[in-house]
């Protein structure tokens, strides 16, 4: 957990995961803590915020006795993976070329 | 600190929240607190870190979503001005092509009275040369009749005639003009005071 993971790579990671398979808070908040050091009540809030934006939609499943909230993905929530995938790939293909030294700020 | 005293004190500092994200939020830390199991009960509530910390987290956060829930509320009211620009827009060729046509019609009328008016000053100026040609015609005739034709004196004489009729005649033409030029300058005047009289009842208004 030495880099810190911004807000918008969190719902960007959210999304992708609940476009894959429909998911619930716990299993969502335990993946992404595998990559940031996030707390849970910085996590329920993201999680909010990509309902309010209707990116996700939210029902109730009944598991092992108790109830369980599932977030679904909506059609605007696919859009916005889409471009969200399209930045991080520009993102995350230069951060790997400065690393790998290919790519340097033009001096001319 | 269990599981129950943790949530029942997280859900005293949550109560700021409004109804519906209150019952939210302690739905999912319930939710949290279950699905990591009693094994995890203490390292949830470490993580968490204490209630009212937690709390204020969750509200500080949640309630700054309700303001973007909440801007959209003025977006829909912006939704309906963007519209009504739009149509103001599309409607406006008509409104314009409407504005364009009154004007060029006026224009047109005011281009036409103008030419008029100049039409009538050129009259009353090729009149005013006319009469100075004559004039000028009357005294050639007179000298070509003293130095030309002197050795004649009916000639002599009808050069004078000429030159006194032509004199006359240039006279009569340029008190006649004269008249015009009167009566021109007279209602131009009229037209003038009364185009200003409308105008200033317009700026009245």
């Amino acid at each position: 957990m030495t880099f810190p993971t911004s807000a918008t790579l969190i719902e960007f990671l959210i999304l992708t995961m609940v476009e894959q398979e429909d998911s619930y808070g716990y299993e969502i908040s335990q993946t992404i803590k595998l990559i940031a050091n996030i707390k849970e009540s910085t996590l329920y809030p993201i999680l909010k915020r990509l309902e309010s934006a209707h990116f996700v939609t939210t029902y109730s499943q009944e598991h092992q006795g108790r109830q369980r909230k599932y977030y679904s993905i909506t059609d605007l929530g696919r859009a916005q993976t889409a471009f969200l995938k399209e930045e991080w790939l520009r993102y995350s293909t230069a951060i790997n070329h400065i690393i790998e030294g290919r790519l340097r700020h033009d001096k001319s | 600190m269990t599981k129950a005293d943790y949530l029942a004190e997280l859900e005293q500092h949550l109560r700021k929240l409004p109804k519906k994200d209150f019952h939210e939020a302690l739905d999912y830390f319930t939710e949290y607190f279950e699905e990591a199991g009693p094994e995890n009960e203490a390292d949830v509530i470490a993580e968490l870190g204490s209630p009212e910390e937690a709390a204020k987290d969750i509200i500080q956060n949640v309630l700054e979503k309700d303001d973007t829930v909440a801007q959209s509320k003025p977006k829909r009211s912006q939704q309906d001005w963007i519209t009504l620009i739009i149509l103001a827009i599309l409607a406006s060729p008509l409104l314009l092509l409407g504005a364009i046509i009154a004007l060029s019609v006026i224009i047109s009328v005011l281009i036409f009275a103008l030419s008029l008016l100049i039409f009538l000053a050129a009259m009353l100026g090729t009149g005013y040369l006319f009469a100075l040609a004559l004039v000028m015609l009357s005294f050639i005739t007179l000298f070509e009749a003293i130095f030309i034709f002197s050795s004649s004196w009916q000639a002599l004489l009808m050069g004078v005639g000429s030159f006194f009729a032509g004199i006359g005649v240039a006279i009569l033409i340029f008190l006649l003009l004269l008249k015009l030029s009167q009566l021109y300058g007279h209602y131009v005047m009229a037209i003038f005071k009364w185009l200003l009289r409308k105008w200033g009842k317009r700026h009245e208004k």
